[in-house]
């Protein structure tokens, strides 16, 4: 066989470009230069997501605290590592991380080429170190074949374990929700999800929409370039003992208490929320934006900027009436796109 | 960006403004033809004479007479000393004037002072035709029609990107300037920043335009020629005798504090000065 060049092709078939379908409405999404999707990568990824032989003791995979029938979450308010040792912050739902800039609740990790590799050694995760874990999967019956069809070479090594990764996770899109659906006049919003809708972006009202982004249909502001609009303190605690956030990566005092902004997008799965798992439902976290909102230095400006005369000590009050919180909550649970927890090409291959 | 620029420039010739304006409808559609240009633009031979210069433009902004950089403190002219942590405002609708319609040269970009050298944008090119232009005006904002693009049909490296920053969920429609920081309220020497200061301006009714009618400018085939906007920042926050109090007024989303969204705006329309 010939290529274009005339030359002879005595190397396995290159791996097949994949072009993800992004749901109409949603941005595109831009893919790293070196880590581009492709068919054989995208299968790796998610059998190595799915595959318990990445943990140490062979009883945890990435699916354990990540899983779709919650939306790639895990219902729980902290997930407990192979080793039985409970962390400490919620695991996160993963998905539209594809267009996201920072990774985890402080946004220790800027790619998810970088963010995969911290599960597998994480001794309170799935504790197996890399030359260990290397070893395993070199020496598998499949693996090295699988490895020879995304990336060209038998040879595996952690960073080809965290693209492949990378790239089953960037397939996980959620763009077909009610609510995108509504906005794409393929359906109607009842008066109540409307009423929400209209207060989560009032400015004088909900003002969700300043973090919980709109315009990118995303529901975080994640993708912004600038770093400084894409971590906020919203005002759960005033004094950090145990997660400074943002700040344990810069050292700087205002980060104390930014996190990441979450998407809201199939937010009604993903219970508990925040970063410590603090709300059971979002009735709670309503109940937070209402009157719950700590007043603190680092505090978000975007949460005073209707209330000049609150003091540090202080606690917002919203005043959002019973139907409002009702109506806040219908809004919320219009942004459930269910193909994520039924679409097969997201499940184990196992 | 400037394959967009030169192609529009091409079309906006022997077009009038009001043409040009109803272009700018199907310029998703152009994105999509231009990507393509671009790649058939870089087989060209390379020792072919060039047929149009470069002009840059270069914003650049001080305060209390020093470059602007955002984190480092300044004084307002009330001797309130400040930091900013964010400052990004549009232009649009660069015209340059000479003895034929005024040529639209570009059609809006963000100038972001962002202290990442990867993000920060104080400074753009553009392929221009050869002449003799008599001046220049441009917008502070967005028009009308740009205001209203969905930022999801652009990508990521475009001004009407979400990724931005700039879109404004309230209203679909984009916010023009943002500047964010505080105030040292007690300016005691302890750095105490706890007084936010966001100004976030938007609506059709603050785009304001900016007019140079009387600054010569030679564009030479190959050539680049500079062109500096040069502005104090705190002059945002005066003219005249009309200063902002800024420890009084210091917030605005532009719906809850119109008169601030337009001194603000306003004043910066008028801090532009031409430099060397
Ligand atoms: C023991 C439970 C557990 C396991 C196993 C686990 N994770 Fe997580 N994951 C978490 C928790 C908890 C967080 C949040 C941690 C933090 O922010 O510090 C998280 C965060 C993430 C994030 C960041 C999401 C975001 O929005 O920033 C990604 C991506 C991720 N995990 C992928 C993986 C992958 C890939 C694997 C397998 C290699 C894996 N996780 C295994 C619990 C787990
Ligand atoms: C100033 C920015 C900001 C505003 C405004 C804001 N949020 Fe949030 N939101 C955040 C951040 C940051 C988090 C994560 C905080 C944490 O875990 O420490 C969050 C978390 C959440 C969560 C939990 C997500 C999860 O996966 O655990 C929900 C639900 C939520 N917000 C809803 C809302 C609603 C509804 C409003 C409007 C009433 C709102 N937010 C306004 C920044 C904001």
């Amino acid at each position: 066989m010939l290529n274009g060049c005339g030359k002879e092709i005595t190397d396995p078939p290159e791996p097949t470009p994949y072009t993800l379908a992004i749901p109409a409405g949603l941005p595109q999404m831009d893919q790293p230069a070196d880590n581009g999707l492709t068919v054989e990568g995208i299968a790796l990824g998610r059998r190595l997501f799915y595959d318990k032989i990445l943990s140490g003791n062979q009883t945890q995979s990435c699916a354990s605290c990540h899983k779709q029938e919650k939306a790639f979450a895990d219902g729980l308010r902290f997930s407990t590592g192979i080793d039985g040792i409970q962390g400490n912050r919620n695991a996160m739902a993963i998905i539209n991380l594809g267009y996201n800039r920072d990774l985890f609740w402080n946004g220790r990790s800027k790619t998810l080429e970088a963010q995969a590799l911290e599960p597998v050694p994480n001794p309170i995760e799935m504790h197996l170190s890399w030359p260990e874990a290397v070893t395993r999967l070199q020496g598998d019956a499949n693996y090295p074949a699988l490895f020879k069809k995304a990336f060209g070479t038998e040879t595996v090594d952690s960073t080809l374990v965290a693209k492949a990764l990378s790239q089953f996770m960037r397939t996980i899109v959620a763009g077909n929700s009610k609510f995108h659906k509504y906005l794409r006049n393929e359906t109607q919003l009842n008066q109540s999800e409307l009423n929400g809708y209209l207060l989560f972006r009032n400015e004088l009202k909900g003002d969700c929409q300043h973090c919980h982004e709109l315009g990118s249909k995303l529901l975080t502001d994640n993708h912004f370039l600038d770093i400084a609009q894409r971590f906020h303190n919203n005002g759960l605690d005033s004094i950090y003992p145990n997660f400074l956030g943002l700040a344990e990566v810069t050292l700087d005092p205002n980060d104390n208490g930014k996190f990441k902004t979450p998407t809201l997008l199939n937010i009604g799965m993903t219970a508990p929320y925040m970063h410590d798992g603090r709300f059971n439902t979002l009735q709670e976290v309503i109940e937070h934006y209402d009157h719950g909102v700590k007043v603190s230095p680092s505090l978000d400006f975007f949460m005073t900027k209707n209330y000049p005369d609150l003091q540090v000590g202080d606690r917002r009050e919203l005043g959002l009436t019973p139907q409002e919180k009702a109506d806040l909550l219908a809004f919320l649970l219009t942004l459930t796109d269910s193909t994520i927890i039924t679409n097969p090409a997201f499940s184990s291959p196992f | 960006m400037s394959y967009i620029i030169s192609f529009l420039n091409l079309i906006s010739l022997n077009l009038s403004i009001f043409k040009f304006k109803l272009m700018k409808l199907i310029v998703k559609g152009l994105l999509i033809a231009l990507a393509f240009s671009a790649l058939f633009q870089s087989c060209k031979p390379t020792d072919e004479q060039p047929k149009t210069g470069t002009l840059t433009v270069n914003f650049n902004a001080t305060a209390n007479g020093q470059p602007l950089v955002l984190g480092d403190k300044y004084t307002s002219v009330k001797g309130l000393p400040y930091k900013l942590t964010l400052f990004k405002f549009y232009i649009s609708n660069l015209r340059l004037y000479s003895a034929n319609e005024p040529d639209t040269i570009l059609d809006a970009d963000l100038i972001n002072f962002s202290t990442d050298a990867a993000i920060r944008h104080t400074s753009f090119s553009i392929n221009v035709e050869p002449g003799t232009y008599s001046g220049f005006s441009f917008g502070l904002g967005l028009d009308s029609m740009q205001n209203r693009y969905d930022p999801t049909s652009f990508p990521s490296t475009s001004p009407y990107s979400a990724s931005a920053g700039t879109h404004w969920g309230m209203f679909f429609m984009y916010r023009f300037m943002l500047i964010e920081g505080a105030i040292d309220t007690t300016d005691n020497g302890l750095e105490n920043y706890v007084l936010p200061v966001v100004i976030h301006t938007g609506f059709d009714s603050l785009y304001m335009t900016r007019d140079f009618t009387d600054h010569t400018m030679e564009i030479k085939a190959g050539q680049t020629t500079t062109l500096n906007i040069n502005f104090d920042f705190n002059k945002l926050f005066y003219s005249g005798n009309d200063t902002i109090n800024l420890l009084t007024n210091n917030i605005t989303h532009t719906s809850d504090n119109y008169p601030l969204a337009y001194w603000v705006t306003r004043n910066f329309k008028n801090a532009f000065e031409v430099g060397n």
